[in-house]
């Protein structure tokens, strides 16, 4: 790559970002923010318990939605970023002695080595034995440290060096932990699908074949991609148990984590940055509504997905847009359609 | 401790009901190139309606499947007609999450039902008698079972090679397109593929429910040993699932004798070690 | 007879057919030609169902047939020859022409029939489909297609890339098609074989007819010009 074009890359992803930034900004809208920061001086640790499920969940299903939505790529196994995110995190800082907030960026750099080393022989597969194959992987990393004395085995490890802190500075620091990895983990999604890297996805989700024939590196889009999304359902993961201060191998390699991931997504939209954000209110106010109700709200949960993704697989973004065409983040290109009049031809 | 050759005929025999799990994915995933999530919770409805029937009827386990194999052959056709038809030949994600959904559904519909207590189906005739060949200790249940399966499989292999349902099947199978091209009318037939691929799949649920005490949630590790025999056997092979059952089971069996929680693990792993090292599966597809 | 009435078809945002309008009677050969991506293979599928069109815009006798089902036009007595064969290769000769038979309808042309017709395939019937020669397999999928004993076969690139010997074994059965009573329309890039094979051509450039008349009075360089258009 010439100098030239490297300079001209970093302007772009330099632009990219920073037209991520305007434009979420408009979400994000500094009112809303502001009063999500004070929330920890008005709002009370239920309420703040609840927030930081609804922003790890929402960062979560947002990886979830990179992968699928932007890379083609289905991964039924994404929990297994999250038990290595938050197992990183309680070791890292447990053994260290360090300030999990001090831990939590080793974590996310051990969940991002995860995922290189895991796209290995995850990459061999394709399609759905890829969703499959990311499974087996969770699966397997589960019975790992459930076998694993140090790691606390079944019972799992607690949060050691949290105890240092007071109650309410605790719930404090990690409900903003928690914004800030839902937030953070919008606009790097947003930056990245404006970049040259998203603009390579979109290439490569429209059309594989054709994409490769332009010269677009599908694989190392699609490992940039793995990356991404492996590291904000990690660091997701390792905000969360820092709120519940135990990790525990059956909890944090659960399936439950990618299958609300994949129903915030597909109740929103796949495929779209809105998608996620209409999801996670919508599932958590469907759970808020129905807990009583035990399996039923599983099974309407369930149904619903079916339903959706045979009647209006856009999910309810895609309803939305036809009645209210927005793009909230200016991701959206549309191609001009060109009105084509070929000339009659004499015979 | 048992011997080392006892523990590989007994993984032998467990890979062969592995074997059949996988038979029922391998069958849609060969003609609709579609991988139902929802297949291991199908084992294990089926294996809590041969609960049902047994219990209700006072029948022996194995007489169940009178009733469990034209149910789940029913379930099967209704599924792929309602639901499923929709979904096939379309993107990668539809039909996976479809599945999924409907995963979520059986799971906690038959935990409404039966609760989330596990049970088993006594068949104390079968479970409970073994033979001792040439010192080696071996179950009359697994050595049913592997019989039923190489059984199966030799029906489903003789079907497809012999019968016009067979041809269509391979016809699909080699290029969907064309297959409509000379009349092959998708919606009827996918659905009596899976009817049929469910109903091979009862076998499986009545003997795995005998075996081993079962849960609602036991269906997602139903659906990895099925989906790991497949995959390791290589993609639209019959035979291929057979032998990646065997191996699962072996490879399962052995990691037990180092570790008794290790069995699963071990399976897990030789999946992943034989994928790195043969993508395509150890038969890929018969070349013809 | 066939016709197709004004049929317009398109794939997503581009539009491959303009007012199309064409037509063949039972017992008589029409050629369809045209360069390539001229739109004769989309015209085909359009016909037998493959792309969806308007319900008017494809006509058998009186009755409007577009964008039914393959299997409803096969049923209907419409069968193509897909460009490039597409013989099934985990089946025999003899299984691709069962499979086609039994989802087709009755009628003179038996598989007995076929392989009476194609002796050299007799004897290779259980040979895997795609282990023949090229113009072997072009006549196993034209035996396919009749095996659904259609009154009227599209044909699409019979001779594409076989020998002169092979091709002329294709347009024999081809002949002997004819005169059993079925229309025949056959897309054809030699153009001299094209109009010495049949009785009516049509020349499609870029999507619509720029020529059609009697082949025996076609006049060389107004075919040219249609098929260039120049």
């Amino acid at each position: 790559m010439t100098g030239r074009a490297v300079a001209a890359e970093r302007g772009a992803n330099g632009r990219a970002l920073h037209g991520a930034l305007k434009v979420s900004r408009l979400v994000l809208s500094p009112v809303i923010l502001a009063g999500l920061i004070a929330l920890p001086w008005y709002g009370d640790f239920g309420m703040q318990r609840l927030l930081v499920e609804v922003f790890t969940l929402f960062a979560i299903a947002l990886a979830w939605n990179l992968l699928a939505g932007y890379g083609g790529l289905v991964a039924i196994g994404l929990h297994f970023f999250i038990g290595v995110g938050s197992y990183a995190l309680f070791s890292i800082s447990n053994v260290l002695h360090l300030n999990p907030w001090v831990a939590l960026p080793f974590a996310t750099v051990c969940t991002a080595v995860a995922a290189l080393i895991s796209a290995w022989p995850m990459f061999r597969l394709a399609g759905a034995y890829f969703a499959v194959g990311t499974w087996v992987l969770a699966e397997i990393t589960r019975i790992a440290v459930l076998n694993t004395g140090w790691l606390g085995a079944g019972a799992g490890m607690p949060l050691e060096m949290i105890s240092s802190f007071d109650r309410w500075s605790r719930n404090a620091y990690v409900y903003w932990s928690s914004l800030a990895v839902g937030a953070g983990s919008l606009v790097l999604t947003v930056a990245m699908l404006r970049s040259r890297l998203g603009l390579a996805l979109k290439s490569v989700r429209d059309s594989e074949v054709a994409a490769l024939a332009s010269g677009v590196p599908a694989i190392h889009a699609k490992l940039a991609l793995w990356v991404i999304a492996g590291s904000i359902a990690g660091t997701a993961g390792a905000v969360s148990y820092m709120s519940t201060l135990q990790v525990t191998p059956d909890a944090s390699f659960s399936l439950s984590w990618t299958a609300s991931a994949i129903f915030i997504v597909v109740l929103g939209g796949i495929g779209t940055v809105e998608g996620p954000i209409v999801g996670t209110l919508v599932y958590f106010a469907l759970r808020e509504a129905f807990a009583g109700f035990g399996s039923w709200y599983f099974i309407g949960l369930g149904s619903l997905a079916v339903v959706m993704m045979i009647g209006a697989p856009g999910g309810a973004w895609s309803l939305a847009q036809r009645f209210y065409p927005i793009d909230l983040f200016g991701i959206r290109r549309r191609m001009p359609v060109a009105k084509t009049h070929p000339e009659a031809i004499r015979s | 401790m048992a011997t080392l050759v006892e523990t590989l005929i007994n993984g032998l025999l467990l890979g062969a009901l592995y074997a059949l799990f996988g038979l029922g994915l391998s069958i849609s995933l060969g003609v609709m190139r579609m991988i139902n999530i929802a297949h291991g919770d199908l084992i294990v409805a089926g294996a809590y309606i041969a609960s049902v029937v047994t219990q209700g009827a006072g029948v022996h386990a194995l007489t169940s499947l009178i009733v469990v194999v034209p149910v789940m052959f029913a379930m099967g056709w209704l599924l792929q007609r309602t639901l499923l038809n929709h979904v096939v030949g379309s993107n990668v994600f539809a039909p996976l999450l479809v599945t999924f959904g409907l995963s979520v559904v059986i799971q906690n519909l038959l935990q409404e039902v039966f609760t989330a207590d596990t049970r088993s189906i006594r068949a104390e005739n079968i479970s409970q008698v073994g033979f001792d060949i040439g010192g080696v200790s071996i179950g009359l249940l697994p050595l049913l079972s592997a019989g039923v399966s190489v059984g199966l499989f030799a029906l489903t292999h003789a079907i497809v090679g012999r019968t016009h349902y067979g041809r269509q099947s391979r016809a699909v199978a080699d290029d969907p397109s064309t297959a409509r091209l000379v009349g092959i009318d998708d919606k009827n037939f996918f659905a009596i593929v899976t009817g049929f691929a469910l109903a091979a799949t009862a076998f499986a649920a009545v003997l795995y429910a005998i075996r081993t005490p079962f849960s609602p949630t036991a269906g997602p590790e139903r659906l990895l040993y099925s989906f790991e025999a497949v995959v390791l056997g290589g993609l639209g092979n019959l035979w291929g699932t057979f032998f990646g059952g065997l191996i699962i089971g072996v490879a399962q069996l052995l990691g037990a004798r180092v570790s008794s929680g290790l069995g699963p693990f071990f399976g897990h792993l030789v999946f992943l070690v034989i994928l790195l090292a043969r993508p395509q599966g150890l038969f890929a597809k018969a070349a013809r | 007879m066939l016709r197709t009435e004004s049929l317009c078809a398109s794939y997503g945002l581009f539009q491959a057919l303009f007012d199309v309008s064409i037509e063949v009677a039972p017992g008589e050969v029409v050629a369809l030609i045209g360069a390539n991506g001229a739109g004769k293979s989309t015209l085909f599928r359009s016909i037998v169902g493959s792309v969806g069109v308007a319900k008017d815009a494809v006509v058998l006798g009186a009755e409007p047939i577009g964008n039914a089902s393959e299997r409803r036009q096969l049923k209907r007595g419409i069968a193509l020859v897909p460009e490039g064969r597409r013989l099934f290769p985990s089946l025999t000769v003899l299984e691709n022409l069962q499979v086609a038979a039994r989802n087709g309808r009755a009628g003179i042309w038996s598989i007995d029939r076929i392989l009476a017709e194609l002796p050299i395939l007799s004897s290779l019937s259980a040979r895997p489909a795609t282990a023949l020669s090229g113009g072997q397999q072009q006549l196993v999928a034209i035996g396919r297609a009749l095996a659904a004993n259609p009154d009227y076969l599209l044909c699409d690139e019979v001779s594409l890339g076989l020998a002169p010997v092979a091709v002329d074994d294709v347009y024999a059965l081809l002949r002997k098609v004819r005169s059993a009573g079925s229309g025949i329309m056959i897309v054809e890039q030699n153009i001299s074989r094209a109009l010495s094979e049949s009785d009516r051509f049509y020349c499609l450039q870029k999507g619509r007819v720029a020529l059609t008349g009697r082949s025996g009075d076609a006049d060389r360089s107004s075919v040219a010009q249609a098929y260039f258009g120049i």
